[in-house]
């Protein structure tokens, strides 16, 4: 898969892009919850 | 070598200009401590991400994955899932909230005052400011083999010069001056990795070519290492081998899960104002950490066929079995000479914002923790104790740069996460979701930590018992018990030691008062 000689690294790479995507849909989404100052 | 000098005197200028601007805006311990938790989340989410990669993680894990193999890759997924969306969304957010409830000014002080004790603050104050520089001295190492392959100037000279400029900065511009330059730095290494991945792929036709070139040379992997388990560099180590337990137990678990307990990030938690800063530094951060990680450890394993394109030599084989030279050889000998100058830069920066949030963690540690706050000192010379601190810390980190042997830097890297995941990472967790956790649990689970992680690394793993020689000198063995047990990482068996001690001691002990916990979860 992808060039790799197992699945086991392959998948370590795939996750490691699909944590980047839920990081950044995560942030988007999130953007402007939680601007309230304490005080 | 004349645009070299320049290059490298005008960063220096601007890197000065900015710990100055943070000097001047340093009006208060709580400036000096938490940057007077207002800072920006462009300037935190970089400054997060710069202090948590280094020249350990690129230069030294890079080096690691080259001689490994892609496997470890997986610390990647871990460093983005738990170093950034786990720990901002579950803990950055709580953290913020309790340090505010608390007026806690750094790590070992929100663990003390949520469970009332300044034993939990002295002690961590004390784990942090002695081990730390072992850490740090893996980052400095970094940047000196890199300054002495590069700049051709001797290794001692390089550590030494290095660690005078950063104490400038640190010791007088406290964390505003330290996330300032952090932001400007992190900039520079997000560009310069784009560029090595997007060239390395292009040397050896594109993605999927580039892994079949690899995948094909697994015949070429040195007799050493295939006894060990190694099975090619594109595919995982044989499930069980010596190999497998490195590079899973050690590395990926070690340093992925430890990252949870780092004293110099958790702190940049109670730097911001709001939540939303949080939110906002999840994207910036999940991007940074894959741009970083994620391109050493790909351009690491994919140097083998780039080197043995050019050289017929292996990645190992060019830097003559010192792995924390392959990636700084495969910059010098295969990218062009521009980049190489700014790669250099980079990695000034990539060492400068790792080690100067080290350094000041390090000072505020035995300043605030130990010497004001458990040993009960007062009359304002906190700010001059931490100074003293960051000092210390930089003498300790340069014995450590001088006497640690080569191929070291991933080693004491995992070696200090893994000592802060099994000491304060079950306390930590319980302190922001678990009411029930009481001080005695915390105590218990800290220490107790902090003891199973010592013992099994004296005792029973191989690496580090062989070099201290304590069990021989006792025993008459080299370590107590035979394979898998003497590869297996002490986190492996310290961070469930240390869970079960917090839930079991906190169980059998009666609740904290319930004012103490409103006042903590006030904000939840």
């Amino acid at each position: 898969m992808f060039g790799f000689a197992d699945s086991l690294t392959a998948w370590g790479y795939i996750l490691s892009i699909l944590a980047t995507i839920l990081c950044i849909i995560y942030g988007l989404i999130n953007w402007n919850k939680g601007t309230e100052i304490e005080e | 070598m004349v645009l070299n000098v320049i290059l490298v005197l005008l960063y220096l200028i601007v890197i000065f200009y900015l710990g100055y601007k943070g000097w001047r805006e340093t009006r208060t311990a709580s400036d000096y401590m938490i940057a007077g938790r207002e800072i920006n989340p462009y300037v935190m989410a970089m400054s997060y991400g710069a202090t948590f990669i280094s020249t350990s993680a690129i230069i030294g894990f890079g080096g690691a994955a080259a001689l490994f193999g892609f496997s470890v890759i997986w610390l990647t997924f871990l460093n983005i899932f738990v170093g950034i969306f786990i720990a901002f969304a579950f803990f950055g957010k709580r953290t913020r909230k309790m340090g505010r409830s608390l007026d806690a000014h750094t790590f070992p002080e929100i663990l003390g005052l949520r469970f009332n004790s300044k034993f939990i603050q002295g002690f961590s104050g004390l784990v942090i400011f002695i081990f730390l520089p072992v850490y740090a001295a893996a980052v400095l190492i970094g940047i000196s083999r890199f300054i002495e392959i590069y700049l051709n100037i001797p290794y001692w000279a390089g550590l030494l010069g290095f660690s005078i400029i950063l104490a400038l900065y640190v010791i007088w511009g406290g964390l505003k001056g330290v996330m300032y330059t952090d932001a400007l730095q992190g900039t520079l290494m997000f560009i310069m990795m784009v560029i090595l991945v997007i060239f390395t792929y292009s040397q050896l036709g594109g993605v999927l070519k580039a892994h079949q070139t690899l995948t094909s040379m697994a015949n070429l992997v040195p007799a050493k290492l295939k006894a060990l388990g190694h099975m090619g560099w594109t595919a995982s180590p044989k499930a069980g081998s010596p190999l497998w337990w490195i590079v899973y137990s050690t590395i990926v678990y070690g340093v992925g899960i430890g990252v949870l307990a780092q004293p110099q990030l958790a702190v940049r938690f109670m730097t911001v104002k709001n939540d939303a800063s949080l939110n906002r530094a999840v994207l910036v951060g999940g991007i940074f950490i894959l741009a970083m990680t994620g391109i050493a450890f790909t351009v690491g394993p994919l140097s083998n066929a780039v080197f043995f394109q050019k050289f017929g030599k292996i990645s190992i084989a060019m830097a003559k079995g010192n792995i924390d030279k392959i990636i700084p050889i495969y910059i010098d000998k295969v990218m062009p000479s521009w980049f190489a100058t700014l790669f250099l830069l980079a990695m000034l920066a990539a060492a400068m914002s790792t080690l100067s949030s080290q350094y000041h963690v390090g000072g505020t540690s035995l300043g605030r923790d130990f010497y004001e706050k458990s040993l009960g000192k007062r009359g304002g010379g906190e700010i001059m104790a931490t100074r003293f601190g960051v000092g210390l810390t930089i003498l300790f980190t340069i014995g450590w740069g001088l006497f640690l042997p080569p191929s070291v830097i991933a080693i004491a890297t995992a070696f200090f996460f893994g000592l802060c995941s099994s000491t304060f990472l079950p306390m930590y967790f319980s302190a922001l979701y678990w009411k029930r956790a009481t001080k005695a649990g915390a105590v218990t689970s800290m220490v107790g930590g902090f003891i199973a992680s010592f013992f099994w690394l004296i005792f029973i793993h191989k690496k580090e018992a062989a070099a201290i020689g304590l069990c021989k000198a006792l025993t008459g063995k080299v370590t107590l018990l035979g394979f898998p047990w003497n590869v297996v990482d002490p986190n492996v068996i310290a961070l469930p030691i240390s869970i079960i001690l917090m839930i079991v001691v906190s169980l059998a002990t009666s609740r904290m008062e319930e004012e103490h916990l409103e006042k903590c979860f006030e904000w939840m």
